[in-house]
């Protein structure tokens, strides 16, 4: 099903922290915490990184992304697929 | 294997999560309802809820490859157990006491940080038949707390 972000954009703030899962070429899975999901637009989000080394690491080879969101007021679980499209490192949205 | 300091961590009130991915790589996620050390600390298992759960337990039986991360709300002190032989049980209503104690830990640490009480119960609701127990051995651990030793092997 296809969720318009805005509507889950209370999941994003972390309150109840978010979880990425990611897989490496082997097939091992990888869970990590996420403090803060940025909301772009209904179809776009940004995840900053600092200590997801292989989270990182997984997603530039490749693969796909599962993010598990709990919204702190009603306790609703969301589980987002995502596709990596490109990291930035200056520019509006890295501010 | 787990020494018995991490093996008592991870039975404490952290807030578990569950991973295994498909033959199309995608990973799938589901909160856990508790966890039990066995074997001298050479076996976990971990409870999850079928209905919320589904795909997870269909990558475990396809791949057999699983990942777990326990993390203690009020210290962020965050451990990930990861296992190759990963399989599913039956839940054993002996068990059902591990999965109280859980919920009853895991309020006293998240409550004191906001969390409304009734929102973290409706988060761990269940219902004892729609329960299935994830087991495997842990084959590599690693520190995930915030920090620059996150990720790193545990030592």
């Amino acid at each position: 099903m296809s969720v318009r972000i805005e509507t889950i954009r209370e999941c994003l703030e972390g309150v109840i922290p978010g979880q990425i899962a990611t897989c490496d070429p082997d097939g091992m899975p990888n869970l990590a915490y996420l403090s803060q999901v940025q909301f772009i637009d209904n179809e776009h989000v940004a995840l900053s990184y600092q200590f997801f080394n292989r989270t990182r690491q997984n997603v530039i080879a490749g693969s796909p992304v599962r993010l598990l969101l709990t919204n702190h007021r009603i306790g609703a679980q969301y589980r987002l697929r995502l596709e990596y499209l490109r990291t930035e490192t200056a520019g509006s949205l890295f501010e | 294997m787990i020494d018995s300091q991490t093996a008592a961590f991870i039975q404490t009130g952290v807030s578990i999560s569950v991973a295994a991915c498909g033959a199309d790589r995608l990973p799938s996620m589901s909160r856990g309802m508790g966890c039990l050390v066995s074997d001298n600390g050479r076996e976990v298992r971990v409870f999850v809820k079928r209905s919320q759960a589904a795909e997870l337990i269909e990558n475990i039986c396809y791949s057999a490859r699983v990942a777990c991360v326990f993390s203690l709300p009020s210290t962020n002190r965050t451990v990930q157990l990861k296992g190759s032989d990963a399989r599913m049980e039956v839940f054993d209503a002996a068990d059902l006491a591990v999965v109280e104690e859980h919920i009853a830990l895991f309020l006293e640490q998240v409550v004191p940080l906001g969390i409304p009480e009734e929102v973290v119960r409706v988060i761990l609701a269940y219902t004892a038949d729609d329960l299935a127990t994830v087991v495997y051995t842990p084959s590599a651990a690693f520190s995930q707390t915030p920090g620059p030793k996150a990720g790193k092997p545990l030592d």
